[in-house]
């Protein structure tokens, strides 16, 4: 049967075979292909799902079991900045749906959408585990805390012009692709990205850095100060 | 404690309701709970698959156990007292089941399923009368069609994975999956990806509700107005047992039989959605004799009289059958050939002419197998020698499969053209047919431990003699035993009958052998023939040279063919006697392990069509003999006084017997249902003195969830006959290659393409890829051809345009399906061994 030739994946064979190189078991990087997909399509789109079964060896069918498992999966168009609002109880209390509705209004789309310039995507979150700053949200997955009204519109004032904007950790806000791409590489280690490389199972030998014991993937916004091993 | 009985440490002892029981250690409860009756009501589990305790409907009380313990995922364990009718467990599955309800649409009134649905009787045996839930319910759209055979209802579905696993643990082919995991799982194929595997018509029959149904049986008839007979799969060798079920006289359903030695609970789409052939327009009914270019309808006294003529003064007689014939019919063929006409001249290898069967007498003393698909399945090695057996073979490829994925089989593929089971092999070996059987050879230092090496006589009008010796040698070496895979039902009873111009019935070696198919169409042609008789055979179609055989119907021979069809072959005769197709008829076929398995008959054939056998004993009648066959006990007492082999057989115990009724009974039915359930139609309610494996009667209703009672009857009657003491095989001559040419033609067979059976299937004749051939990579490459591009093959003097599929092909061969449309790559080939060539279709 003929290969078909990858629609998404076929321009970043590197990044692809660094991915599928760090597992022993290449369904591993069933999860990381889909971040990456969504890195460079900014969703998870029908021919990436085609391309990661075809570069794993799976059907698409259980390409999508898994992606439509996962809320950070998107199935639809996302934008450059994903504006997720918690509803739940503590956040509602405090005001968290006032924040959602000033978004709406600032964006003019109800939450679950995109905005027609497709810079902005909204959504109104179940519980982001942040309680003790709600009513809390997050853009790309950064944390803001005690947001009020007003505050979400000038956050989204800010975004729109391109000036810097600064979760709670500091953290500089990236755009959705480029969340989405560090989650796909976390661990990949540059320049090491093939099969060789790629030997986990093998005893005996040092194991690479990201998976000695203890290791933590560094992830923006969860400094090292924070760390309670460092 | 003597030698006969030693201990068994290998036993435990468990308490089910009351009663004690010994069993095996490691069984699951659920299963040794029901062998002493106490059935525990389940949606996912089933017994042909790994347990996943995910509907919780079998949970019961297990002593020391804190909760209820479902029995699908519960080992019995030595002391274990478990029950399954505690107020406990009773509560749990009506809980169950009324939460399974609250999405459930209930629209049995509308629904195939109804009247045999598993979710419709334990409802009523096990639900609670009412349900409070008064909210809408979860709605999807609805009938979704995601194959060309099965339609999906996810409103009815109750998430049970059954289907799900079925595509993943024993088919392999994972089209279908849970989608949207949470509130909103359902069961989905990939967007408009259909759910296109061969056996997709399993996931239907192991459906416990209505969720999956089949299109060609949708809305057709309710379960309770079928007929039923047991029968046996009338298209490949593996000989899987079916019903045949009819309504109203017509056939509208087939459906897999379990039988743990033969298919498991499996059969393949096509086996189960190729039944419309039997009612096709195309089917013969009354004898036909030439009349000028035009046949005339006759009785059969007159047609008889005009082949009785030909036949008393003819000196020089061939006789060719087909694949498809019952046992019987081939015994009859043989005793007429060899008897009454006394020609030497017969043969039933039509696509696999020249097929070296004889060979492996040497080593098992029949031209057959001596493994038994049980020996396969326990084996730790497996030789496939052989094209994709999945296009071929389909139910032997998921025990291939099963065997990799779960019982640590380590499978060496020796194959010139890519098979399904190349990802899961442990070697496979690719290369040209010359070079198998030094691959095959080479084997020899690598298998320990029980090895079965099976032969497929794959490539069509290839002379496969070395190969087959090979693979006995391997055998041989290594200990192991033979699987002889012979491509049709009826070919291996036809060798054991005696269609083989070496081998007599009861697989006695003839002295001096006859001519085999080819050289009996050779002499046709050349006009040394007076009269050839084809039987079941659309040698035209079929045989590995078209001109060949198109040129010995059409030469001075007087040709007599018995089919069921107005094929090519039988357009071409002198005189056709209309046949009875497999659900019209008692009979027996012999699959590839040489199991006897019956046929039950259900409905009638049309207009005067006969049996077979009836035809030989009429013709030899007609000749004054009488053979004094009055009906198919007749015939078997002749096969047992006159075939060895079949001496033992008791026809009367292969009789296939229905599963056991129900396990419900109307006791079962107390309190607070809100009425008795009464099932309407003939057979009416349900059965009481259940478990009394009363024998099958045929056209007896199976009413109810037939699906259930069919779990208990794993094992059906079937007899492997006893091979004779191991002779030399006989010596056969192959014929010397003649052609020459660039590309060697290899030819196999797909599961759906131009066959006369399959191809006057309704429900599969959407299913026919576009035609295609297969070539190398780097042969492609020298000749400029890309994937998809669109070649001219030509050979025998006649060119075929196709496009091409570049994959892994052996170098220097070229793979042609055999029977495509507007492809028939038997144009192609010329003499034994054929080749072709190959160019670029001019754009």
């Amino acid at each position: 049967m003929s290969v078909r030739q990858l629609a998404v994946l076929g321009d970043h064979q590197g990044d692809v075979d660094a991915i599928v190189g760090k597992y022993p078991n290449a369904r591993s990087a069933l999860i990381p292909l889909l971040f990456y997909v969504q890195s460079v399509q900014g969703h998870v789109t029908e021919e990436g799902m085609r391309d990661v079964a075809q570069v794993l060896g799976l059907t698409p069918a259980e390409v999508l079991s898994v992606a439509s498992f996962y809320t950070m999966l998107k199935k639809q168009a996302t934008g450059e900045y994903l504006i997720s609002v918690c509803r739940n109880i503590t956040c509602t209390h405090l005001g968290g749906r006032k924040v959602l509705r000033a978004a709406e209004e600032r964006l003019g789309v109800p939450a679950g959408q995109s905005t027609p310039d497709g810079r902005f995507t909204l959504e109104a979150a179940e519980c982001l585990a942040t309680c003790d700053g709600a009513p809390s949200l997050q853009i790309n997955y950064e944390d803001f805390y005690k947001v009020s009204p007003e505050e979400m519109v000038e956050i989204i004032d800010k975004l729109e012009r391109g000036d810097e904007v600064r979760s709670v950790a500091g953290e500089a806000i990236q755009t959705h692709k480029d969340v989405s791409r560090e989650v796909a590489m976390t661990g990949v280690i540059e320049g090491h990205g093939n099969q060789e490389q790629g030997a986990r199972t093998v005893s005996g030998e040092v194991p690479p850095a990201d998976m000695a014991p203890g290791f933590r993937p560094p992830v923006k916004g969860h400094g090292a100060k924070e760390d309670p091993d460092a | 404690m003597s030698d006969q009985a030693p201990a068994r440490d290998d036993l435990v002892t468990v308490t089910i309701n009351g009663t004690t029981v010994q069993t095996e250690k490691g069984r699951l409860l659920i299963d040794v709970a029901e062998e002493i009756g106490n059935f525990i009501p389940r949606f996912c589990y089933h017994p042909g698959m790994k347990s996943v305790a995910v509907c919780r409907m079998c949970l019961v009380n297990v002593e020391g156990m804190p909760k209820l313990q479902p029995a699908c995922a519960t080992p019995v364990a030595d002391g274990m007292i478990a029950n399954t009718v505690s107020d406990e467990a009773v509560e749990a599955q009506k809980g169950v089941l009324e939460l399974l309800l609250i999405n459930h649409p209930l629209d049995c009134p509308i629904c195939d399923r109804a009247g045999e649905c598993p979710l419709q009787d334990q409802t009523y045996k096990h639900g609670p009368g009412s349900s409070r839930y008064v909210e809408e319910k979860r709605h999807y759209e609805k009938a979704l069609d995601i194959s060309e055979l099965v339609v999906l209802d996810r409103e009815r579905c109750v998430l049970c994975w059954r289907c799900v696993r079925f595509s993943d643990e024993i088919a392999g082919d994972r089209f279908i999956q849970l989608v949207d995991r949470g509130d909103g799982t359902q069961i989905l194929n990939f967007t408009d990806d259909p759910f296109d595997s061969y056996f997709s018509g399993n996931t239907i029959q192991i459906c416990p509700v209505g969720a999956l149904t089949s299109k060609p049986y949708r809305f057709v008839s309710r379960p309770w107005d079928l007929e039923t007979a047991p029968s046996v799969c009338d298209y490949c060798s593996v000989g899987c047992p079916l019903t045949n079920e009819t309504r109203a006289g017509n056939l509208v359903r087939r459906q897999a039989l379990p039988n743990e030695q033969v298919n498991d609970f499996w059969i393949c789409d096509k086996g189960r959605f190729g039944y419309h052939y039997v009612s096709s327009e195309d089917r013969l009914t009354t004898p036909l004799v030439r009349s000028g270019e035009d046949f005339e309808q006759t009785g059969w006294a007159q047609a008889l009289a005009v082949v009785a003529g030909k036949l008393k003064g003819a000196a020089n007689v061939g006789v060719i059958a087909g694949g498809h014939l019952t046992t019987e019919d081939s015994y009859a063929i043989g005793k007429l050939a060899r008897k009454v006409i006394g020609t030497k001249d017969v043969d039933s290898r039509i696509q696999d002419a020249g097929a070296p069967y004889e060979l492996a007498m040497s080593l098992t003393g029949v031209a057959g197998s001596n493994a038994t698909i049980d020996d396969l399945k326990a084996a730790s090695n497996v030789v496939w020698v052989g094209p994709d057996p999945k296009e071929s073979l389909p139910v032997l490829y998921l025990h291939l499969h099963t065997g990799v994925r779960d019982r640590n089989t380590d499978l060496f593929i020796v194959s010139s053209s890519s098979t399904s089971l190349d990802i899961h092999a442990a070697q496979v070996t690719r290369v040209a047919p010359s070079a198998q059987p030094a691959a095959i050879e080479a084997l020899g230092d690598k298998l320990e431990g029980p090895t079965v090496v099976c032969w497929s006589p794959g490539y069509a009008g290839r002379d496969e003699s070395p190969t087959l010796r090979a693979a006995v040698a391997l055998a041989q070496k290594v200990g192991g035993k033979l699987l002889v895979c012979p491509p049709h039902a009826g070919s291996q009873g036809a060798l054991d009958m005696g269609l083989h111009p070496a081998l007599e019935a009861g697989h006695a070696v003839v002295a001096e052998p006859g001519r085999g198919t080819r050289q009996i169409l050779q002499a046709a042609a050349d006009g040394e023939l007076d009269v050839l008789l084809i039987f079941g055979a659309d040698v035209v179609a079929d045989f590995p040279d078209a001109d060949l055989a198109r040129k010995a119907l059409g030469g001075k021979a007087f040709v007599v063919c018995v089919e069921l069809f107005s094929t090519e072959t039988a357009l071409l005769s002198d005189v056709v006697f209309p046949s009875a197709a497999s659900p019209e008829r008692e009979g027996t076929f012999t699959n590839l392990e040489r199991r006897l398995q019956k046929l039950e008959p259900l409905t009638k054939p049309p207009g005067t069509a006969r049996e077979v056998w009836k035809t030989c004993a009429a013709i030899a009648s007609a000749l004054d003999e009488d053979w004094g066959w009055h009906g198919f006990g007749d015939v078997w007492t002749d096969i047992k006084g006159n075939v060895r082999t079949h001496a033992d057989v008791d026809i009367d115990k292969l009789t296939q017997e229905a599963p056991l009724p129900h396990p419900f009974d109307e006791q079962g039915f107390e309190g607070e249902h809100p009425s008795p359930l009464r099932m309407s139609g003939p057979g009416g309610q349900y059965p009481k003195g259940h478990r009394s494996g009363a024998p099958f009667a045929t056209g007896q209703n199976w009413p109810l969830s037939w699906e259930l009672r069919a779990f208990e009857a794993r094992q059906r009657p079937g007899y492997v006959f006893p091979a004779p003491e191991v002779t030399e095989a006989p010596a056969m001559t192959s014929p010397e290659a003649v052609s020459e040419g660039s590309f060697e033609l290899l030819s196999g067979r797909l599961i759906y393409d131009e066959g006369a059976m399959v191809s006057r299937s309704a429900a599969l004749r959407g299913l026919q890829p576009d035609p295609f051939i297969e070539i190398n990579d780097s042969d492609a490459k020298r000749l400029g051809i890309a994937d998809g591009d669109p070649v001219i093959v030509s050979g025998a003097g006649n060119e075929i345009a196709v496009k091409a599929r570049v994959n892994g092909v052996a170098e220097g061969c070229v793979f042609v399906p055999y029977d495509q449309k507007d492809c028939r790559a038997n144009r192609l080939m010329s003499g034994v061994d054929p080749c072709v060539e190959i160019r670029k279709a001019d754009a």
